[in-house]
């Protein structure tokens, strides 16, 4: 069990660090699914008490919403918006992947100094969770187009459902439930209003919005 | 003196720090009497102007916002807790501010309420400041508790330099007057009278209450103070001078005025600085009275000039003129503000001064010579130049031929409107015929500022009241002799006709009213000794040829202080503000990344 986990944290960082080096919309979207795949499968092997019905649960939701229905709904309003496949970064994808590496350092000596109760298989959980955190919002920080603030937004919210399983047994479901379908209603907002920027602005590119900013 | 005894009531208050406390102290008295009297003559006028208006002053707004405005200066005035201080004021603040925008369909009083209601936050601001700092030296927010605590003298200097922002900006010192020139022509005459009258005053009031409690000032703070307020008379004076609209002349009185009171406050505080509890009483004595005074003939030439403007529909001065014939009544009343405000002898006006003068002239109290006839030399300019100014208001309006068909039609208003006049140009005379009640109470609120007990200085006030008491008589023996030759004259005339002819005749056959004095031509003399100062911009195309087609000259004297001192300070901040305004630049992402990099850095800092 140990070694799996291990081997699905490194896996979820490696993801997060490809995306930042991805230079396709759609390719975006799938190592997204995957990701949210990857983080799926972690209740079932991160405790010690081992396999749990109620972790069983937890995980198929997680997987159903993560690696399924999100990405199609991304995918979905990829095609509709006629958005171009490419990413259209602010920093080079060499700079971000230099960036993410830098992410993942700064992550590991926070993580050294963070309290977080025992009781967890892996001690690399709450690392990579911050690391995940953060190059999500390096993600939405460098990226121009909306809909790869969404997926950052998502690789966030990925970050943030790792940190919660570090205290998911004293957590109750119904939290987890919220969790998700606070995410749920952020990619349903946000869609919305992607197409609404790319009908006022005809484009889905945020810099536009520069327009709206009080400067003479 | 039983009503001036202190009198109190306090009842608590669910907010922190504060109480429902009022008082009765001596300085209370002398301005809630003020407050009072101006008020209820205001009010009782608005009534008339308002139905005279037709329409153009809204009657419910205006009526509501006046007797909040009253009822907030009497808290001002008897407040003993500095959250209900503040409480009042600020609720001063926005009636007059509602006021001021009675006729906010004109662009040009919406801008004027504006610059008053951004200029009397700025004021409480201060005020905030002040108060805050009392409260932690002190211990409490009881005015009390503020007199009982022992300031240094850095202490002194700084609270006082910061209530001199905060009451500044609400009396009208120097470069904080910008508001009143253009917030007193704006409003309907009524709140004018009220707002010239009283709610400046109430600065003069703060500055006066806060000084009681500090105790002494620092000499050069004193005298900072005195050349502050001869400063401030003589830029307000000129300023008046330069005027086309009378209400904006009149403001620009009130400048003067608050300038020659807070100069009295600043030789009051030299007495108290140098340890000569005389001088330091009359000072304060002085101030006070002058404040009295300006708060009743102010009103009054307020209450008049909004009779005249309504009557002509302009308050251009070059749009009147022959209104003395015309509108008898208003015309003497404003005669008698006029005269009082100049300072002439049986009138209010005249004691005030001449108990600066005394303070500044008597021998015997070993004043500085260095400090006394500067400050003697420069308040007779100002009075020399307050008579050009209101001769010019008075002379233009009420003298010589009408100027337009507004003037020449104009008729005295309704009598609700001539009685509150009346019964200011009666205080008027009265307080200059018999002085001795007034100036009993100014006494003991300077007594009280100072910190001296009204025993110690009983010898010098009661030789004060018996000067004064000279001087009513001497008023009234004017007055006598004025009348004696006014019967000689009748019994002169008796039996034979009088001819009235047109006024500035002199013979010519077929003069018009063109050709009278006009407001610029009348001042243009001391216009133009002061012209540095002014700054009077003018347009001027002469007559040239033989058979000139046309000639044009225009002058405007706009406020140093608003247009051209406030735009540069407002540049020079933008400029400053340019370097942190780049990070203000609609980007979505760098928003963000403030966001994020924020977190991140705190939590590298905490953990």
């Amino acid at each position: 069990m140990d070694q799996i986990s291990q081997l699905l944290l490194a896996f979820v960082v490696f993801l997060s660090l490809y995306l930042l080096g991805s230079s396709s919309l759609t390719g975006c979207v799938r190592i997204l699914a995957l990701q949210g795949a990857c983080v799926g499968l972690l209740p079932l092997t991160i405790h010690e008490g081992g396999f749990q019905p109620r972790a069983l649960l937890i995980s198929v939701g997680v997987i159903v919403l993560k690696a399924l229905v999100i990405p199609r709904i991304l995918l979905h309003a990829i095609r509709e918006v006629k958005i171009r496949h490419e990413v259209e970064p602010l920093v080079s994808f060499v700079s971000s992947l230099l960036l993410g590496a830098l992410l993942i350092g700064v992550a590991f000596v926070l993580a050294e100094r963070l309290p977080v109760p025992g009781g967890l298989v892996s001690n690399l959980l709450v690392p990579v969770s911050l690391a995940t955190v953060m190059m999500g919002m390096l993600m939405m920080v460098s990226r121009v187009k909306a809909v790869t603030q969404v997926i950052g937004y998502l690789v966030f919210e990925n970050g943030i459902y790792l940190f919660g399983l570090a205290i998911s047994y004293e957590l109750p479901w119904l939290i987890e439930m919220g969790v998700l379908l606070d995410v749920f209603v952020a990619v349903f907002v946000m869609g919305i209003v992607i197409h609404h920027i790319s009908r006022e602005f005809d484009s889905i590119s945020t810099e536009r919005l520069t327009s709206l900013s009080d400067k003479p | 003196m039983n009503l001036l005894a202190v009198r109190e009531l306090a009842l608590p208050w669910a907010l922190p720090g504060a109480s429902f406390h009022v008082g009765l102290d001596p300085l209370s008295a002398c301005f809630l009497a003020l407050v009072l009297l101006v008020c209820g003559c205001a009010g009782l006028y608005g009534e008339g102007y308002i139905a005279a208006s037709h329409g153009h002053v809204p009657a419910r707004p205006a009526r509501f916002f006046f007797l909040v405005l009253s009822v907030a200066l009497c808290f001002v005035v008897t407040a003993r807790n500095a959250l209900l201080f503040l409480a009042a004021w600020e609720t001063m603040a926005l009636a007059a501010f509602g006021l001021v925008s009675s006729e906010h369909g004109k662009p040009e009083v919406r801008r004027a309420g504006l610059l008053y209601l951004l200029c009397t936050h700025t004021g409480t601001l201060f005020l905030l400041v002040l108060f805050a700092l009392l409260g932690r030296h002190a211990g409490s927010l009881e005015f009390s508790d503020f007199a009982a605590a022992a300031y240094s003298p850095a202490q002194r200097t700084g609270l006082v330099l910061l209530g001199l922002a905060g009451f500044g900006m609400k009396a009208g010192v120097l470069p904080l007057h910008i508001w009143l020139q253009e917030a007193h022509p704006a409003a309907p005459s009524h709140a004018s009278a009220a707002m010239s009258g009283v709610v400046i005053e109430m600065g003069i009031y703060g500055l006066l209450r806060l000084l009681g409690f500090v105790g002494p000032l620092p000499v050069p703070l004193s005298l900072s103070l005195v050349a502050l307020g001869l400063a401030t008379a003589l830029f307000g004076i000129l300023f008046a001078l330069a005027q086309r609209d009378f209400k904006r002349l009149l403001a620009y009185s009130s400048v003067e005025n608050i300038g020659i009171v807070v100069a009295a406050l600043g030789l009051g505080c030299y007495g108290a600085s140098t340890a000569r509890a005389p001088l330091a009483v009359l000072g304060f004595t002085a101030a006070v009275f002058h404040a009295l005074n300006h708060g009743l003939f102010k009103p009054l030439l307020f209450l008049a000039a909004g009779a005249v403007y309504q009557a002509t529909g302009s308050r251009d001065l070059d749009a009147a003129g022959g209104l003395q014939a015309r509108m008898p009544w208003t015309g003497a009343f404003m005669a008698v503000g006029a005269a009082a405000i100049c300072g002439l002898p049986p009138l209010n006006g005249f004691v005030g001064e001449w108990l600066i003068y005394s303070w500044l002239l008597r021998p015997g109290w070993g004043q500085d010579l260095r400090l006394t006839a500067p400050t003697a030399s420069l308040l007779a300019l100002v009075g020399a130049l307050t008579v050009v100014a209101l001769t010019k208001f008075y002379g233009l309006v009420c003298l010589g031929q009408p100027r337009s068909a507004g003037a020449r039609d104009a008729k005295d208003p309704a009598g609700v409107m001539l009685v509150p006049m009346g019964v200011l140009a009666a205080c008027c005379a009265a307080v200059g015929l018999f002085p001795a009640p007034v100036l009993a109470a100014a006494v003991a609120a300077g007594a009280d500022i100072a910190r001296v007990p009204l025993a110690a200085v009983a010898p010098q006030a009661e030789e004060w009241a018996r000067l004064l008491g000279v001087v009513g008589l001497l008023g009234a023996g004017l007055w006598a002799l004025g009348g004696a030759l006014w019967a000689v004259r009748a019994a002169l005339l008796r039996g034979r006709a009088v001819l009235p002819g047109p006024t500035w005749g002199c013979g010519f056959g077929a003069p018009s009213a063109r050709m009278q004095y006009s407001g610029s031509s009348y001042s243009q003399p001391t216009e133009r000794v002061f012209a540095g100062l002014l700054a009077t911009e003018t347009d001027f195309h002469p007559a040239t040829g033989y058979w000139p087609l046309k000639a044009s000259y225009s002058s405007r004297t706009a406020d140093p202080a608003l247009d051209r001192w406030l735009p540069a300070l407002a540049d020079r901040f933008s400029d400053w503000l340019s370097v942190p305004r780049r990070i203000q630049h609609g980007r979505l992402q760098s928003y963000m990344f403030y966001v994020s990099a924020c977190l991140v850095a705190l939590l590298l800092w905490k953990l």
